[in-house]
């Protein structure tokens, strides 16, 4: 990728040593300062929900959202699902069932979930290329906490969005509710801290997040309109330019299923003209009988969609694809 | 008399390195630079460990290292009950039960005298923390290991700078943890490290922490955190020094507060003098709960040192019950008094002046 290919949304520089200098002013670095404040009452706002509860990482607050919702058992997710989600379901002292996924959108369905809930499932875990409204209704149907990974999130149970500006590390995050009974006791496993109505819990699992988290992720939702606009535009052109292929949006990726070539050739056409091209992970082992997640993972190819990405690099990969 | 009313005088160290240094590491991070692989070098080589891996905070630090060490097929996790107050809740994240030991009067801390009366045939980590002011007994912990086969993890967050006979905390044993929490020695906003003497076992707690191993969790630390420790590391023998100051005034005025002991720094080796520990003892006048009360009426948040301790609390997870009187007495009599950055010498004598009224 040449330098030309490249945008970049982070905040400038003077503006994070700003926000530097005024942490070190007020002395207040963590334990929900006034920064995480802000940025909880920001994103509620934004998301039109009544409660966001910042997080220092995802895959934490993934554990608190389970924990806050007092599942038990196993929880339901795709077999697509990443990694860190069946990790924290087992960290949260639970089973992952691996459910299939649909044949056409390769989407976790209430028709593939449902054909795998037990007895012992307690949650469905949902990530954004899933069809969250209708699994979000076969949860209330059965009884079943709901969880939406990934993606904002102002239904039933509990969003879980990972936030902007936090560089290429762990990130941060964000739970989503309209619950206010939820929000409380997700308040108090975050740390005594920023629980303005302790309420008792099980177990605490410390997911304060830092004054500098808040300041990095403040100033990155500044820019967020231009970031869902550039993301948007990208779709677009991978839309525009592989009109044949199945595409899937995965937030973080845009997944094509080529039609005319197989994955190992369309990955050389495009790291060959030099662009960022990467296959999916495969299906968790656990998750052995789900062809149609494995079919995904034997041939899909994620394409950027990134801040570094232009819409011309877009186009570049697509034609790249589509040479005879 | 009340403290100045420009800030409440707390136990939180808040050490704010020079603005400089800060602006240097941060921009670093800002620029893409390896700051976290930068941090857990330094912090190994200030530790005298040959490895380190750096998380995002000292509370999963500890479950991350739990989770590791732990022998498998052994259910419970031994550790002192006068400690920190989420370490119960630390274990079960780790998946293990708490089994609770008593302490040393003499060093507040656990030994293993007091960890060998509570083994039993289900412990699979020895779980040794050091207490807020100098170490507990590591030769004797490390051979009580030895002896018993048992891993042996240091809970090391108030003992970074502290240094042993036979070498600096964060050396010993299996593992030792530390917090990079805003409070502590070292200001990383949050954080958390280990620091280990293993190559493999180093390897492993980096594959669970970037959650490449199955059983992993991503808890890596953020970058701008590294960078605000690594400022903290650029400073630290100053602000020791800093610190050393500030307790030697406390030494000087609380000695003629007779009823109350300050619990002295043992500087045979190296200490952070960071914090002020104080024993109430039977001739004080009034209770801990009453003394603490009035001096936080005033703006000083003085607080109670471990109380309740572990054993004393509600858990509604596997735990083993425990009956610790020692520990129960050690509970009831201490209490730590303002310390830090922010702590000028008006302050302390304010706080002993406060001290003293109450005393009177």
């Amino acid at each position: 990728m040449t330098p030309a290919h490249r945008q970049d949304h982070r905040p400038s520089w003077p503006r994070v040593e700003a926000m530097i200098d005024g942490i070190l002013a007020r002395r207040y670095y963590t334990n929900h300062g006034p920064l995480a404040q802000a940025l909880e009452a920001r994103l509620a706002e934004s998301h039109a929900v009544p409660h966001a509860v910042a997080v220092t990482n995802p895959a934490i607050a993934l554990i608190m959202a389970i924990e806050g919702l007092g599942v038990r058992g196993a929880v339901a997710l795709s077999a697509l699902a990443p990694r860190r989600c069946a990790q924290a379901v087992a960290w949260a002292g639970l089973s992952p069932v691996f459910c299939e996924v649909d044949r056409a959108s390769f989407a976790l369905t209430a028709a593939t979930a449902g054909a795998r809930l037990t007895p012992e499932v307690g949650a469905i875990l949902a990530g954004p290329a899933d069809a969250r409204s209708e699994l979000a209704a076969l949860a209330a149907t059965r009884g079943l906490a709901f969880i939406a990974e990934g993606a904002p999130w102002a239904g039933q149970g509990v969003g879980v969005l990972t936030l902007p500006g936090q560089g290429d590390d762990a990130g941060a995050a964000c739970l989503l509710t309209s619950d206010d009974t939820l929000a409380a006791r997700l308040r108090s496993i975050r740390s005594s801290y920023g629980a303005s109505n302790p309420v008792p819990v099980t177990r605490t699992a410390n997911g304060r997040l830092s004054e500098a988290q808040a300041a990095m992720a403040l100033l990155s939702l500044e820019t967020a309109g231009v970031a869902a606009s550039h993301a948007a535009a990208l779709r677009a052109a991978y839309r525009a330019g592989l009109p044949d292929a199945r595409l899937l949006d995965l937030r973080s990726a845009v997944a094509i299923i080529p039609d005319t070539l197989d994955q190992a050739q369309a990955i050389a056409r495009l790291r060959g003209a030099n662009w960022p091209a990467q296959t999916p992970a495969p299906p968790d082992p656990r998750a052995a009988d789900c062809p149609n997640a494995a079919e995904f993972s034997s041939r899909a190819v994620l394409l950027p969609v990134g801040p570094t990405i232009t819409t011309a690099a877009a186009t570049a990969m697509c034609k790249a694809l589509m040479e005879n | 008399m009340t403290v100045a009313a420009r800030a409440v005088l707390s136990t939180s160290n808040l050490v704010q390195p020079d603005r400089a240094a800060v602006m240097r590491h941060a921009r670093d991070a800002y620029a893409g630079a390896p700051v976290v692989q930068g941090l857990e070098a330094r912090l190994a080589a200030f530790h005298g460990a040959a490895h380190c891996v750096a998380l995002c905070n000292g509370f999963w630090a500890l479950a991350l290292a739990m989770r590791a060490l732990a022998v498998p097929g052994r259910s419970d996790v031994l550790m002192p009950s006068l400690t920190y107050r989420r370490m119960a809740d630390v274990a079960a994240w780790a998946g293990l039960r708490p089994r609770f030991c008593e302490v040393d009067p003499a060093t507040l801390a656990c030994s293993a005298a007091t960890m060998r009366a509570a083994l039993a045939p289900g412990v699979g980590l020895l779980l040794a923390v050091h207490p807020i002011v100098n170490t507990c007994d590591v030769p004797g912990l490390v051979a009580l290991a030895q002896e018993t086969g048992l891993p042996l993890l240091f809970d090391s967050v108030e003992s970074a700078f502290e240094a042993v006979a036979a070498g600096k905390v964060g050396s010993f044993g299996a593992a030792e943890c530390f917090s990079l929490h805003a409070s502590k020695l070292l200001n990383g906003y949050e954080g958390g490290y280990v620091t280990t003497q293993d190559p493999a076992l180093a390897a492993h707690l980096a594959a669970l922490r970037d959650g490449t191993a199955d059983d992993g969790l991503d808890l890596r630390l953020n970058r701008f955190h590294a960078a605000m420790a690594l400022a903290g590391l650029d400073d630290v023998q100053a602000q020791v020094r800093r610190n050393q100051a500030r307790y030697a005034l406390y030494r000087t005025l609380l000695a003629g507060l007779p009823r109350l002991r300050l619990v002295p720094f043992d500087d045979r080796h190296a200490c952070s003098f960071k914090n002020i520990l104080v024993e109430l003892l039977p001739a004080w006048p009034m209770g801990r709960g009453a003394t603490l009360a009035r001096l936080n009426a005033r703006g000083i948040l003085a607080r109670a040192y471990y109380d309740p301790p572990l054993h004393r609390k509600t858990m509604a997870y596997p735990h083993i019950p425990a009956h610790l009187p020692a520990t129960d007495a050690l509970a009831a009599r201490f209490m730590l008094l303002p310390c830090g950055h922010h702590v000028a010498d008006a302050d302390i004598r304010a706080v002993v002046r406060a001290l003293a009224e109450l005393a009177a």
